[in-house]
């Protein structure tokens, strides 16, 4: 018998009896949905904190090595710094790096806090991509101001009014940033509205907020770029080592690296117990649906002894019944699987939208409830579909 | 010779008791011939046919098939010549209620794997033959008594059969549809060769017949 004949056959059979198909379904597709909906959601949220960690915009990965000062007499009055450039060079020698620079703090988004009338309000800080803000109020930066290092800063409207209701007013101002004073000359629309609204409140020019910054800074952390292929967490450790032998602060301190996990590990940690406590009962559904199946195929074999004596008669083998029985079993849980999975990342997607990340479907849960199906298909009907292969042909054409 | 059974006896166990439905059977049936099996209701005459049919294995005494003993045959190669070789006919038509006309037609063909062109005409044909052309597509269960005999015949001969056991094939139709199914057999017989192995009831139908066995209480008379 074709393949093909033995699935329109399987089909056909499962359409005989609709209700109890269905019935027999909605335990796998409960527990396969269930599933998916949380690994979905525990990928999706894995994908973005993996995004975050790596913060370089191509797809490079990198980690960040920090120094621990617990000598901090050593580094007072710029004595010395927790970085120099031999500890670089260092690095490099590492295997498994691919770069390595300095990461100053400035790199990063930071909060300032401002003095408005005697009241102090925080707000982040960032940087203009030169040109593109919507100015609403003053002007643009000019590329002068930019290469000559002029403080001058552009802030939102909503941190303008915080300074002065009547917006001209504000232009032209002072702010302290870090202990520069930096004056306005624009205003741009947007702000701090929405929650994930990621607009800085003051945007400075990178250039001149990193020239007046270095001066002062010393370098907190190196970035180390991971060449491809190489585990990061390795190259991290063994850069750690390196340092902790001959890195030139090693005696002041710990290099030690900067776990960004543990910001998410919150997180994390719900979504992992929410798995395996999902994943338990989806266990317990699963296979509490495979005994319905099993039940049902039961059911069936009994009740079509006579098809199953006609085609035996007309020189069915016996194996050709076994898949018969085997072929319906496996049609229903995977096509169960197959509905669940579409429910589960329907789910997955309505959450989502609640949430800062995005789901999408993968090789690795298709895969999972492909083969789920198949097992739960396979333990649950292959005794049944033995007992109608194995039965007595004179016995049932009575 | 295509069929010998040799001293071939078969009982049934109910309860305590064991019941003998054959008694030291012995018969031969050549290629080419047409046997008619009578004998009064119960005497063991569809016993008789399952077990040439190869459907019965539980039987003590010698069944050659072919000059080959049936025991040596494996489950599986039985199941090829039954579909090969064997049309059968059931006494209960041994029709899937389920399915359509076509589809219960053609299950020998689907196990034998032939294709679907070729399957689809042979199947038009042999229904052309019982006289149901216009009723493939209609499910089995609609259909009549007789309808159904002549569906169980257009699968019995579908697969162009080297055999064919009919047990009471024309017991549902009436006369001019049994004489037209009784000329399907005897056109088979003659000018295909095909051996007929009927049971039946009908005296009539014996003129068809070339050879007669008699089952009377289990036991054969030729
Ligand atoms: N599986 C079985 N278990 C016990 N007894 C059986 C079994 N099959 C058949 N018999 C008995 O064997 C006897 C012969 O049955 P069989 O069906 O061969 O009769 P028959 O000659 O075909 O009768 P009819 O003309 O009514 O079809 C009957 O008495 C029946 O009760
Ligand atoms: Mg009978």
């Amino acid at each position: 018998m074709k393949i093909s004949e033995v699935i329109t056959n399987a089909y056909q059979a499962l359409r005989q009896n609709t209700r109890r198909s269905l019935l027999t379904m909605i335990g796998i597709i409960i527990g396969i949905s269930s599933v998916i909906t949380i690994l979905s959601l525990g990928r999706g949220f894995e994908m973005y904190t993996v995004r975050n960690l790596t913060t370089s915009n191509d797809k490079q990965v990198s980690v960040d090595i920090m120094f621990n000062p617990t000598d901090l007499t050593q580094f007072a009055n710029s004595k010395m710094s927790y970085f120099s450039d031999v500890d670089l060079n260092f690095v490099r020698q590492v295997e498994g790096v691919n770069k390595v620079e300095y990461v100053k703090q400035s790199d990063n988004l930071l909060s300032v806090e401002l003095n408005v009338r005697n009241k102090k309000i925080t707000k982040s800080l960032g940087f203009s991509n030169f040109g593109v803000d919507k100015i609403e109020f003053g002007r643009q930066f000019r590329s002068e101001e930019n290469n000559g290092h002029q403080k001058v800063v552009l802030i939102s409207k909503d941190t303008a009014k915080d300074i002065n209701q009547d917006l001209t007013k504000v232009i032209g101002t002072g702010i302290d940033i870090k202990g520069e004073l930096y004056q306005v000359v624009g205003i741009y629309m947007g702000g701090s509205e929405g929650l994930f609204d990621t607009t800085p409140d003051i945007k400075v020019s990178k250039k001149t907020y990193q020239y007046y910054e270095n001066n002062r800074d010393r370098p907190m952390q190196i970035k180390v770029i991971v060449t491809k292929d190489f585990k990061p967490s390795n190259v991290s450790k063994n850069v750690i080592k390196k340092l902790n032998n001959i890195g030139s602060s090693r005696n002041f301190g710990k290099y030690e690296t900067f776990d960004m996990g543990a910001l998410t590990d919150g997180i994390g940690k719900v979504l992992k117990m929410l798995t395996y406590f999902i994943s338990g009962i989806a266990g317990i559904s699963l296979f509490i649906a495979g005994v319905g199946v099993m039940n049902m195929m039961y059911t069936s074999v009994s009740e079509r002894t006579k098809e199953i004596g006609v085609r035996r008669s007309v020189g069915a083998r016996r194996r050709d019944i076994r898949n018969q029985f085997l072929a319906e079993g496996l049609m229903l849980t995977v096509s169960s699987g197959i509905i669940g999975y579409i429910l589960g990342y329907l789910i997955a997607l309505i959450i989502s939208i609640m949430l800062p990340f995005r789901v999408s479907p993968d090789f690795f849960t298709i895969s999972l409830t492909i083969i789920v199906t198949l097992i739960i298909g396979l333990v649950f009907s292959i005794t049944p579909a033995n007992m109608a292969s194995k039965k007595d042909l004179v016995e049932i054409l009575r | 010779m295509l069929i010998t059974l040799d001293d071939v006896t078969k009982s049934y166990v109910l309860g305590k008791q064991r019941v003998t439905i054959l008694k030291n059977v012995s018969l031969s049936i050549a290629e080419g011939d047409f046997v008619g099996i009578m004998g009064r209701s119960g005497s063991g005459k569809s016993t008789l046919v399952n077990l040439i049919g190869f459907l019965d294995r539980q039987f003590s005494g010698e069944y050659y098939f072919e000059e080959k003993l049936v025991d040596q045959y494996t489950d599986d190669e039985l199941s090829k010549i039954r579909n090969e070789h064997v049309g059968f006919v059931f006494q209960n038509f041994g029709l899937i209620e389920a399915m359509t006309v076509t589809e219960n037609v053609e299950l020998p063909l689907l196990y034998a794997g032939i294709a679907n062109q070729t399957k689809t005409q042979l199947v038009l044909e042999s229904l052309r033959r019982v006289g149901l052309e216009g009723l493939e597509k209609q499910s089995v269960k609609l259909l009549s008594g007789g309808q159904r005999q002549r569906v169980a015949i257009a699968r019995a001969i579908v697969n162009q059969p080297k055999f064919i056991i009919a047990d009471e094939p024309t017991g549902a139709l009436d006369s001019k549809t049994s004489l037209e199914i009784m000329k399907l057999f005897r056109d088979l017989n003659i000018n295909h060769g095909v051996t007929i192995i009927l049971v039946t009831h009908d005296v009539n139908l014996m003129t068809y017949c070339s050879r007669e066995i008699k089952v009377s209480d289990g036991e054969v008379s030729l």
